[in-house]
């Protein structure tokens, strides 16, 4: 039983991106239920988890007010690692939760810290691991494991010790579609078992049919409590002006298409290749052209002969299971990755180096490419002398809103302005191909939709762009067509405009997660 | 993680070892005696279940004990010196080199964390000691990404691109390393802090830790390596 009452909390640091505070919240996740905490960015439900968890203040100092309580304990009179006797936590990044360098090892981690003899720790492993169904999982190196892998390692490790109380911020924002259908089980499950569950999300639809109580956040207060079923009679334009993401997949429709923002259009940067930036003229050229791609890892091939072809302005979602060969494919066609095929771009044959130079990836991690110590001097970073005295650098830092931190170091900006500016820069460079890779993870609704808007006008300046994304509110919003890849090879293509069922079958969603009640 | 042939210590026996071969190192006669303390450890990889690492180390050992043998019967003047000394290093070093790449290899973090718990270690040199076993190899994960992203900004990451714009080449690996090391350190601590690493009860491990007759077989050839070295030494 997790219970805020009457709860203001400020952090006592504040810089750009820090999680906002929350004040006069009242709160109660009973034994057994489930209650989600959503909103915009920035709208302090993160704070609530680490109310919960008691990181606040313990780890994040700050001003407390009001009553924490867990299991009816005050959380104000117990240290951290009595809360993490009852509290599990399950955090967003599966990459930097991992103390341990074995998957088994993680999943003892919190019994091996409360001193549990270990035969009861390896029998509540093992019986952790079946519950789960994740015998694969069990001993493995985790460099071996994939994100989505690893959370459900994560979410083991965290239930292996069988806490009264869970806590999950954004568990979905890094996993693929299968990863997250899984961890819907595993919280039904911990559910089930009377556990309070206690999850802060922008991705909504996964919980249906488990969440108890929605309760919506802005600006650190509750702006709207909702039962599941109250949840469920809005309509699908309520839950948007809520701020909110598509509350059921059902919802997301096609017709939700984002147009390139006209006000940045407008004044939108020159092409550095002295290009002019009119769509039209782009829109029948095909600009990528695969044929029979193939790469791999030493002798396992990882593509087996993909053909793809994508015109110049348009946006094409790569989607399909871990393991199938999006980044592969995507490294291949940027001249990353080693392999044979023949590649075109704008009708000219292209070998890896060119390719190189003509295209780029922005990551999903977008710190691994921003080298430069400010804004400015990051945007023509790598470049020739004399092609970068060249570039128009404030022409472009304005066009995608970054005028005003040109100066400031890139590790100083926020996770959109740093894939912003990582986008300035293959601007400058002239890229021609684009490939995100997830871009909109951890994103809400209108972040999301800055970013599908973002992309489309690269693309309607005459680009060829391509997303890895399991994303479908977003593809609905951005992309003109879904390539589904299965085992290395092109299983499908969907247009988005002809409905996105069938690209919501091709992401291995269950129907199951469409009803709240 | 290890072989089928592999013999599990406990790891302060392990430490131990480590601590009683650089001890033995440091006492030893002459190039013959490290030959066959380098030996025993590609002994103790083989058993450990690491037998390719040991036999590779091994393998370079040996050739570069050779070219220093080789070397020894030409006079080079000047560079003689320099020489002796680099095989020197390498002849004292390869010994608790490999040793300590085995026994890093085939022990957890969560065995060195309860044992050095059950050696009453304070939590301060626990931690960050635990912090940067997972770390290290990590990085070899970023390693992969920076590569790719200093490709595409037209950044050699090659040994070439490095001589040719060492200044570059530099910046491009540490600004993203820190950047990302800033960001897990945060999150990892935060991590284990919720998952209760404060507890002052003594930690357990999922391993069985216990000193059992490899332990003992194990200390016994140590002490008798160490014992030797002495001797000789004053024999000599």
């Amino acid at each position: 039983m997790i219970e805020l009452c009457d709860v203001t909390f400020t952090y006592e640091r504040s810089a750009p991106g820090r999680a906002a505070g929350v004040s006069r919240l009242d709160l109660a996740v009973p034994q057994g239920s489930c209650v989600l905490v959503c909103g915009p960015s920035g709208c302090g439900k993160t704070t609530v988890t680490r109310l919960a968890n008691g990181l606040a203040p313990a780890f994040f100092p700050g001003a407390l007010s009001g009553r924490v309580t867990i299991d009816g304990r005050d959380c104000a009179q117990m240290q951290s690692w009595e809360v993490a006797l009852c509290v599990g936590s399950v955090f967003q990044n599966p990459r930097t939760q991992f103390f341990n360098v074995d998957s088994t090892g993680e999943m003892a981690f919190a019994l091996e810290s409360r001193s549990t003899p270990e035969e009861e720790i390896r029998k509540r492993v093992a019986e952790t691991v079946s519950e789960l169904g994740i015998q694969h999982l069990a001993d493995r190196s985790i460099f071996s494991l994939s994100g989505g892998e690893k959370q459900r390692v994560a979410f083991a490790s965290a239930w292996a010790a069988r806490p009264t109380n869970l806590v999950l911020d954004e568990p979905t924002s890094n996993l693929d579609m299968q990863a997250i259908m899984d961890l819907r089980s595993y919280v039904a499950t911990a559910k089930a078992a009377g556990a309070s569950v206690l999850v802060a999300e922008h991705r909504l639809w996964w919980l249906a049919g488990i969440a108890d109580e929605i309760v919506v956040m802005g600006d650190g207060r509750v702006t709207k409590r909702l039962s599941a079923q109250e949840f469920a009679s809005l309509s699908a334009r309520e839950v948007r002006e809520l701020g909110l993401r598509v509350r059921s997949l059902n919802d997301v429709a096609a017709s939700a298409r984002v147009t390139a923002d006209s006000q940045t259009r407008s004044e939108s940067a020159p092409r550095a290749d002295g290009r002019a930036g009119a769509g039209e003229v782009f829109q029948a050229e095909t600009g990528l052209d695969v044929r029979d791609a193939r790469a791999g890892y030493r002798k396992h091939g990882v593509l087996r002969g993909v053909d793809l072809s994508v015109r110049a302005g348009e946006v094409v979602a790569l989607v399909g299971r871990n393991g199938a060969g999006k980044s592969t494919l995507s490294r291949a066609i940027c001249g990353l990755a080693k392999g044979s095929g023949a590649f075109r771009l704008f009708g000219k044959e292209v070998n890896e180096r060119e390719r190189l130079a003509r295209s780029s990836m922005v990551f999903q991690d977008v710190n691994y490419q921003l080298f430069a110590e400010s804004a400015a001097s990051e945007v023509v970073f790598g470049l020739p002398k004399d092609r970068a005295r060249s570039v128009d650098v404030e022409g472009i830092l304005s066009s995608l809103g970054l005028r005003d931190v040109s100066g400031r170091h890139p590790a100083t900006l926020s996770g959109g302005q740093k894939q912003r500016l990582a986008v300035a820069s293959c601007v400058a460079a002239g890229k021609d191909v684009l490939v995100f890779d997830e871009p909109t993870s951890g994103l809400d609704l209108e972040s999301m939709r800055r970013v599908a808007s973002l992309i489309r006008r690269l693309a309607d300046e005459g680009r060829v762009v391509l997303v890895v994304t399991h994303d479908l509110e977003f593809i609905a919003c951005a992309c003109d067509r879904a390539v589904e890849l299965s085992e290395g090879v092109v299983a499908g293509s969907y247009d988005v405009a002809g409905g996105v069922g069938a690209i919501r079958r091709a992401l291995f969603v269950d129907s199951q997660c469409d009803d709240w009640t | 993680m290890s072989g089928p042939l592999s013999v599990r210590l406990d790891p302060r026996t392990k430490l131990a070892l480590l601590f009683v071969w650089a001890l033995a190192v440091l006492f030893s006669p002459g190039l013959p005696f490290e030959a066959g303390m380098m030996a025993l450890a590609v002994v103790f990889g083989a058993l450990c279940g690491k037998m390719r690492l040991s036999i590779a180390m091994f393998a370079l050992y040996c050739a570069a004990m050779g070219i220093a043998i080789a070397l020894a019967q030409v006079n080079l003047g000047i560079f003689s010196t320099l020489f002796n000394s680099f095989f020197l290093l390498v002849r004292k070093v390869f010994p608790c080199g490999l040793l300590a790449a085995i026994i890093v290899s085939t022990t957890q973090v969560n065995e060195f964390m309860s044992a050095f718990s059950k050696m009453r270690c304070p939590r301060e040199v626990t931690i960050p000691f635990a912090v940067m076993m997972r770390y290290v190899p990590a990085i070899r994960e970023d390693w992969g990404y920076i590569k790719d992203a200093m490709r595409m900004r037209g950044v050699s990451p090659t040994l070439g691109g490095f001589l040719r714009r060492p200044g570059l080449t530099v910046e491009c690996l540490y600004v993203p390393l820190m950047m990302s090391a800033l960001n897990v350190a945060d999150e990892l601590s935060c991590a284990s802090v919720a998952r209760g690493i404060e507890n002052p009860a003594p930690r357990t491990c999922h391993l069985h830790i216990e000193f059992g007759i490899a332990d003992a077989a194990v200390a016994v050839v140590a002490a008798a390596v160490l014992a030797a070295a002495i001797v000789l030494r004053g024999l000599a």
